[in-house]
């Protein structure tokens, strides 16, 4: 029953349609009214339906511009890294070139002219009982044993061994080293050892009369007596000072060139004429120095070794002897 | 389908269709209503596939029609014949719904030109064989989105 109605119904429905379509066939006016009522009542679904599918197109459209900020964010940070890293680089290339020209600058004065510069390429520095490096010049470039070791200004070491193209440089902060210095105010004289009690920039300077005035910051230079380093080279700082006997101090020196600021070095033969090189002037409490901050003595400031003086480290003075 | 669903689903081709028409050159080619219209003549109602092909068809007409009747007159035909068919075989399947789909694409276009012709009308859709092809595969595509969002929700029948 309730199909036969519904086929019923169909049949009728499609006569009318039918009937409407033909009626618009002849453009009967009724139907175009009607056509024009309908068209209106159902618009606003439609107006509806557009709003809603131009705010998804927008919603798409947003998505790819935010896909697209992000691509582009992707790229300009992979820009931003790379100009970075050449800024680094170019920074770098500053730093060296005025490392470089402090050097040409050191060459120039009298005594330097037969310097060899050298790169520093590995740290051969082990364990408590060694503080190395090696440079990259050796026997071909005329360097031999002995020579001594500058950079940034200061005393940096001496040559200990070397072959053709590389030579191995013991630190000032070395357990063996030892090197004839001068307190550069008060101009006593000491020999300041490497250690390995403290840190591996620190060396030390013993048996130094208690009278002697010292204090934390004072600068440390070479005092040419050992006839090896050349007198007035900046050896470093103190930093601290420990009774070493009830007449004597024991003080702690911070060498000013070490491992982790140095770059290039000078191979300066050991027989160059006597000369001074004298830390930064005057101040009794020097600050605690920065890598690239060690500033290059100037010569004419202190003395000459005093004739007889003894011809190697550990046999310039005798500790507690040191001479005023 | 419940008459609420039929509504939704309705509602979301209205959106669809219009989110199609914003697709150059080919945006026009489908017809989500038409699949609606099939979905509801899936489970074999007469009366609810009726009138949902007369409601969607008419609104269509309203929209896009050249005139008035000929979508409606178009899709409660494909919409009543299938839920005859359907009434007999199972027409809920993957296959033969797809199958639904396509037929019914076919001869919505069908339908379409014959009534053109009829009243001496030049209705806008009198395509060639691949345009018509090409809205058949459209119409299919969609029907079975369709399908599978109705299928997958257990409310087909």
């Amino acid at each position: 029953m309730g199909e036969r109605l519904a086929t019923l119904v169909y049949v009728l429905i499609a006569i009318l349609l039918l009937a409407l379509m033909a009626a618009q066939a002849q453009r009967i006016e009724s139907t175009e009214a009607m056509t024009t009522a309908f068209r209106s009542t159902t618009g606003s679904i439609w107006q509806g339906a557009v709003g809603v599918a131009g705010g998804l197109r927008q919603i798409g459209e947003n998505y790819q511009l935010i896909v697209g900020a992000r691509e582009e964010r992707q790229r300009l940070m992979e820009r931003i890294n790379r100009l970075e890293a050449e800024n680094a680089r170019a920074a770098e290339l500053v730093q060296e070139n005025r490392r470089l020209r402090e050097m040409l600058a050191l060459r120039g004065e009298p005594g330097f002219s037969q310097a060899v510069v050298a790169r520093v390429v590995a740290d051969l520095s082990s364990g408590p009982l060694r503080r190395a490096v090696r440079v990259d010049r050796g026997r071909r470039d005329g360097v031999l044993p002995g020579w001594i070791v500058v950079a940034r200004g200061a005393l940096a070491g001496r040559v200990n061994r070397l072959d053709d193209d590389w030579s191995e440089v013991l630190l000032v902060s070395d357990p063996e080293s030892g090197v004839a210095v001068r307190h550069q105010l008060d101009r006593f004289a000491g020999i300041l050892r490497g250690g390995n009690r403290g840190p591996s920039t620190f060396a030390r300077l013993e048996y130094v009369p208690r009278d002697q005035a010292v204090a934390v910051g004072d600068a440390v230079v070479t005092s040419g007596l050992d006839g090896v380093y050349p007198p007035g080279l900046l050896v470093g700082y103190v930093r601290d000072m420990a009774g070493d006997s009830p007449l004597t101090w024991r003080i702690a020196v911070e060498v000013a060139v070490d491992v982790s600021n140095m770059e290039e070095v000078l191979l300066v033969p050991p027989t160059m004429k006597p000369r001074t090189r004298p830390a930064p002037p005057s101040a009794r409490v020097q600050p605690a120095s920065p890598p690239g901050t060690v500033t290059a003595p100037t010569p004419g400031t202190a003395s000459a070794p005093a004739p007889g003086a003894a011809s190697g480290p550990g046999a310039t003075t005798a500790p507690g002897t040191a001479a005023r | 389908m419940t008459p609420l669903r039929v509504l939704l689903l309705a509602l979301l081709a209205v959106v669809l269709k219009a989110l199609l028409a914003l697709v150059p050159q080919v945006g026009w080619l489908s017809d989500p209503l038409l699949a609606v219209s099939v979905l509801a003549a899936l489970p074999g109602r007469r009366w609810a596939a009726m009138f949902t092909g007369l409601v969607l068809g008419g609104f269509e007409d309203a929209m896009f029609g050249p005139w008035l009747g000929l979508h409606a007159f178009s899709q409660m035909t494909i919409a009543f014949t299938l839920s005859i068919i359907a009434s007999k075989v199972d027409m809920l399947q993957p296959f033969p719904a797809t199958l639904a789909m396509t037929v019914a694409a076919f001869a919505d276009w069908g339908i379409q030109i014959g009534l053109a012709a009829l009243f001496n009308r030049t209705a806008d859709v009198v395509p060639g064989p691949f345009l018509w092809l090409a809205a058949v595969a459209a119409n299919t595509i969609v029907g079975i989105l369709f399908y599978r969002l109705v299928a997958r929700r257990g409310s087909l029948a």
